[in-house]
């Protein structure tokens, strides 16, 4: 033994002994040898002969001494132990200062050694699958609630809207302490929720919601689970935030939510305000429509009343939050007990009066042969919004391979529309009033039949209201309705569901990783819609009569009893992996409209085929072929007009059709995010032998819109992201390239058939930097192509987008950042392309001390109060200007407690 | 390629050659996701870790018939590159250990001047570990604490990677945190007769580098990757953020990076 080393453990003997330091040190050394020769690697320790507990230790040197020191005295064993020697023992009673024991030791003791070691606790048996991460390892201390910190985790990924990725697959749901709030709607909770109680977050590959199916499932799910520091828990946390704008135009966002999360008792409550554009509530329409539909045993998970009116403005890659006039209130409150370990209670209650408006002028321009004309419509919407919602969930598993899951909800969602109308130059009030009621309960009884197999039912049932009261106080018809004077134009309509469905699933994962699932289910759904429109007499009508056009109105009854067959079956290899299934239904369909009865029993098949593939270190490949037949949905099927609006009446094709598609894709995958090359390249095609095309009558006032079952559309995509890290730039270059094909046909009255093919080219490049210094920047351009070749004539529409963005970053504590947008548009023949400049500051200073952060923000810094973007469809050129929220500068405060 | 090129050569450790050879082969776990295999030969005081550069296949015992995932990859681990067998060595009479590592697709010899454990092995804790009574032992090492369980019965100073100095053989290790790393040992062979699969010659002729050198380098291309990844990731609504560097492995904070 070095010098050092025994310097060292001198020294760490002084140390264990300092209690009773300040008596003699008594020093144990001498000579350890067998058969004449000095034995090396002999453990020599020192111990009470009282208690035989150990004080010291050594190892004897290469020449056979050794070494030991103590301060204590008494009697003491000194014990020679050493493989291959017999162990030696003696008991002592040092008197000196310096005691020399030499020893002899007989060969013998342990000859051989042959063993193979089981430990019965292996690390990670049952979570094999579990990532964790200590949350300090990533804190930087400029993150105020969850979302901050798991951005700051590399391989998780937090879009803008909140939503959390992990590589590529959006995470089921963020659990606390392995109790679950909000399902998909995690937001509320990742966007709330501190830092400061976190001790580490959680990965759940290959995650199971059904405690039951964990390690049987086919499941590539994944989800987070935050665990918590043990001092927090049984402590009410939470944050305060406030925004608002001292100067100008006034905008405000306030939130407040507490917490307490305790082992048995977990409670959440969220108040959230503002005007600004955040909608607040996004995430509620994932607490509406809760659950996973690709897990086995589940069913009726999509089932809901179709929306026939919504005047929801859809802007594809803009933010939403320029063009809403909003004031959002979201008041929730959600508890989870567990009385009993076995038993668990969920209740979330939600209410959200919000208020939203937005203004939107559209010019609609045809231009189609003779049909040429052109219509414009200056909206200001105003729609009030109430909902209310409850859910309770109780979880009960009477012995470990049983859980008995019941989830029932009740919802109440209302809105008011009021829009002001100028349409094609007159004037009108439009309202449309929803008032829908909603209740959903499912029950779910899991079991697991061995740790490779498990059983899944489930029964739900719903019953949905969804109706619609529409008006309008002006009389744009007279082409359709005849020219009696007519002050105004109502339509009510009826749109209820009612299912029963119920399943069983047998799951069954076999050693060498195959899995095979086997499905039977059984559904009744009936829909009722009944749709009426009114037209009122006008003030100079002799017979003060509503008139209710016999065309435009539907009593309608879908009822289907559906029952099917699912199977699938994965075989698995080390580098590949396939998955053919098979899914064969029989469906008696029955469509009443009024008095008269349609039937239809059909048989449908849909088989598939899924593989993917490692071809090499770096490079994956994935592939879907499928065939797939299904039958026409009840908004496809209504017999007589409705409208959906000031200009549309829409009509189905009144008879029960079944729609054949097939396709296929195919993904290649190169390297990793951490790579210098990085590439993801897709392409695919899909076959739609039967499909519902529309036939439109068109005229300034109105478009009659009749549905039709065509043949044959094709659609062909590809496209393709290559990212590279330019060294000598510190920074990735990406490149973006897309390509959209699709052939098919529509008609419109006068014209006939008419062959379309639509093409969508997609360029993009950007790139970001990763300098190491204090500033930082984020730049690209992109560029749409748009057009619709028909009969010849091909019309095109090109936009361009580009942004910079420049981070500046004085240490910890102090980071601006300038986001810059610019939007070009193509525009009408006559009108010349426009080109939009959007700038937003914000600053940033944090107090870690005091928990606070503070910042100033100003939106729209160029004060652009309106937008115009282009349209094309088959059979129109539009474009449509909205209405922008105003500069305005705001000074805001984070408090997390 | 090394791996396969390797000689087989005895290991000579200290002049008198008096005892027997004791192998011993370690599971390491540096992740739910990974196990490798570490095979620790010891004799007269000279150690020598040998660990697999390539995962192992999970066995039967610990595996629930779960092949291994294609799809869904995390990266939360960043891919360093190939990965070179792992080599520590330890001899009696040097303070300091030998180590190989790579980066960038070579090799290098680091010199680890490693401060010697200072075990506490005042606990009472006592667990069975397969049919060895184990006792309990912790030490700080570099930024963590090790929580060791050894036995008695085998009175060998020797553990794992870099570990070892305890009154007996260690049968299992982990260092304390959200992300540990596990060693358990496995497979005892006493007397070991084989060789040990080092080709000493051939390490002797690497690029010899201190162990902060070679830190340096390396969390120099660790921040090149992590920087290569941020700069793929979509755009985060704000702020952007300066990296901390969190090391993937048992040491965290290394002598001279304390001050």
């Amino acid at each position: 033994m070095s010098g050092k080393k025994i310097k060292h453990r001198i020294g760490w003997l002084v140390l264990c002994l300092l209690p009773i330091f300040g008596q003699a040190q008594v020093a144990i050394h001498g000579k350890v040898s067998a058969e004449g020769e000095p034995l090396g690697g002999v453990r020599i320790d020192l111990r009470f002969a009282a208690d035989s507990r150990m004080l010291t230790y050594t190892f004897s040197d290469g020449q056979g001494n050794y070494r030991l020191q103590t301060t204590q005295s008494g009697k003491f064993i000194l014990q020679f132990k050493s493989l291959g020697a017999e162990p030696l023992s003696l008991t002592i009673a040092p008197a000196q200062a310096d005691t020399l024991i030499d020893v002899q030791m007989r060969p013998g003791g342990v000859q051989r050694l042959q063993e193979v070691i089981v430990h019965a606790k292996q690390p990670y048996r049952n979570g094999r699958d579990t990532i964790e991460l200590a949350v300090n390892s990533f804190l930087q201390g400029d993150e105020r609630n969850v979302e901050d910190l798991l951005r700051k985790i590399p391989g998780i990924n937090v879009g803008t809207d909140g939503s959390i990725k992990i590589g590529n697959k959006e995470v089921e749901k963020v659990m606390v302490e392995g109790d679950d709030f909000f399902e998909k709607g995690y937001r509320l909770l990742t966007q709330n929720m501190s830092v400061q109680p976190l001790e580490k977050i959680q990965v759940l590959q290959r995650y199971s919601n059904n405690k039951q199916l964990k390690g049987i499932e086919n499941s590539d799910k994944v989800a987070l689970n935050l665990q918590l520091k043990a001092d927090s828990k049984n402590q009410w946390l939470g944050s305060v935030g406030l925004q608002g704008s001292p100067i100008g135009p006034k905008y405000y966002q306030a939130s407040a939510n507490l917490m307490n999360f305790g082992k048995r008792n977990k409670y959440y409550l969220l108040a959230s305000a503002n005007n600004n554009g955040y909608d607040a509530v996004s995430s509620i329409n994932y607490l509406i429509q809760s659950g996973s539909a690709n897990e086995p045993g589940q069913i009726g998970m999509d089932i809901s009343t179709p929306t026939l009116i919504d005047n929801t403005p859809n802007l594809p890659n803009f933010d939403y939050r320029r063009t809403n006039f909003n004031n959002d209130k979201l008041i929730s409150l959600n508890t989870i007990l567990n009385p009993t370990s076995a038993f668990k209670i969920k209740w979330i209650g939600f209410a959200n009066p919000t208020k939203k408006s937005f203004y939107r002028n559209t010019v609609q321009e045809y231009n189609l042969e003779d049909i040429q004309f052109t219509i414009t419509e200056d909206y200001a919407f105003a729609r009030k919004i109430d909902n209310y919602f409850t859910k309770l969930e109780l979880q009960y598993e009477p012995s470990p391979h049983t859980t008995l899951n019941y989830t029932g909800t009740l919802g109440s969602l209302n809105s008011n529309e009021l829009g002001t109308l100028l349409f094609n130059n007159i004037t009108s009030l439009e309202t449309t009033k929803n008032k829908g009621y909603l209740t959903n309960h499912n029950l779910t009884y899991s079991y697991k039949l061995s740790e490779r197999k498990a059983l899944v039912s489930s029964i739900r049932f719903i019953n949905q209201q969804s109706p619609v009261d529409y008006s309008i106080n002006q009389y744009y018809y007279q082409d359709l309705f005849g020219p009696d004077s007519v002050s105004g134009v109502q339509q009510h309509i009826d749109n209820n569901l009612r299912y029963l469905g119920a399943t069983t699933h047998y799951i069954s994962r076999q050693q060498n990783g195959n899995f095979f699932e086997l499905g039977l289910s059984s559904t009744y759904q009936q829909q009722k819609l009944n749709t009426q429109l009114r037209l009122l007499p006008g003030p100079e009508t002799e017979h003060k009569t509503v008139a209710y056009p016999p065309e435009y109105a539907n009593e309608m009854t879908l009822r289907l009893f559906q029952t099917n067959f699912i199977s699938k079956y994965t075989v698995k290899q080390r580098n590949w992996e396939v998955t053919p299934r098979l899914q064969l239904g029989m469906v008696y369909s029955r469509l009443i409209n009024f008095e008269e009865q349609k039937r239809k029993n059909n048989l449908q098949l849909s088989p598939g085929l899924s593989a993917k593939w490692a071809i090499h270190y770096k490079g994956r490949l994935e592939t879907d072929l499928f065939f797939q037949q299904q039958n026409t949905k009840l908004t496809d099927l209504i017999p007589n007009y409705y409208t959906t609006g000031i200009r549309n009446f829409i009509k189905g094709m009144d008879n029960i059709a079944t729609l054949s598609s097939s396709g296929a894709t195919l993904l290649y995958t190169y390297g990793n995010m951490s790579d210098r090359f990085f590439a993801n390249i897709q392409i695919g095609n899909q076959i739609l032998f039967d499909y519902i095309g529309t036939e439109n009558d068109l005229h300034p006032n109105f478009n009659l819109m009749q549905q039709r079952l065509l043949q044959d559309k094709t659609l062909c995509y590809a496209k393709a992201e290559l990212n590279y890290f330019v060294k000598s730039l510190n920074g990735n270059l990406r490149l973006d390239v897309g390509f959209n094909t699709v052939d098919y046909e529509n008609m419109v009255v006068g014209l006939g058939r008419r062959q379309i093919r639509t093409n969508r080219y997609d360029y993009g490049l950007s790139f970001r930097s990763s300098w190491k210094s204090y500033f930082n920047m984020y730049t690209g351009y992109s560029l749409q192509t748009n057009s619709y070749r028909m009969e010849g004539e091909t019309n095109t529409l090109t936009n361009g987008q580009a942004f910079l963005n420049l981070f500046l970053r004085f240490g910890d504590n102090l980071q601006f950042s300038l986001k810059n947008e610019s939007y070009r548009f193509g525009a009408m023949p006559q009108q010349k392309a426009q080109t939009y400049y959007f700038s937003d500051f914000s600053v940033f200073y944090d107090l870690k001390k005091y928990k606070t952060r503070f910042d100033i923000t100003a939106k729209n810094i160029f004060n652009t109060r309106s937008f115009r973007n282009a349209l094309l469809t088959d059979i129109s050129r539009s474009t449509t200007e909205y209405r922008l929220l105003p500069r305005y500068i705001s000074v805001g405060i984070d408090y997390n407690f | 390629m090394y791996k396969y090129s390797l000689f087989f050569v005895f290991l000579l450790a200290t002049a008198v050659s008096y005892g027997q050879k004791l192998k011993a082969v370690y599971e390491y776990l540096p992740s739910p996701m990974a196990t490798f295999r570490e095979e620790v030969y010891f004799q007269d005081g000279a150690k020598t870790s040998v660990r697999d550069s390539l995962p192992q296949p999970m066995s039967k015992a610990t595996s629930n018939g779960d092949d291994e995932e294609l799809s869904g990859s995390m990266s939360v681990t960043l891919d360093m590159g190939k990965i070179y067998r792992n080599i520590v060595i330890k001899k009696n009479n040097a303070t300091q250990l030998l180590e190989t590592r790579s980066l960038k697709g070579s090799n290098y010899l680091v010199n680890d001047e490693l401060p010697p454990l200072a075990w506490n092995t005042n606990f009472t804790d006592v667990d069975t570990l397969g049919k060895h009574i184990c006792h309990k032992a912790t030490a700080t090492y570099r930024g963590t604490t090790l929580v060791a369980y050894y036995t008695n019965d085998i009175p060998v100073p020797a553990g794992p990677y870099k570990f070892g100095g305890l009154p007996g053989l260690i049968v299992m290790l982990y260092n304390e945190g959200a992300n540990p790393h596990y060693w358990l040992l496995k497979e005892i062979d006493y007397p070991y007769t084989g060789d040990v699969p080092v080709n000493e010659k051939y390490i002797n002729t690497l690029p010899k580098l201190s162990l902060e050198s070679y830190i340096k380098k390396e969390d120099l291309e660790t921040e090149e990757r992590m920087r290569m990844m941020m700069s793929k990731m979509p755009l985060m609504e704000g702020v952007t953020v300066e990296r901390k560097k969190v090391r993937g492995s048992v040491e965290q904070v290394y002598e001279w990076e304390k001050n």
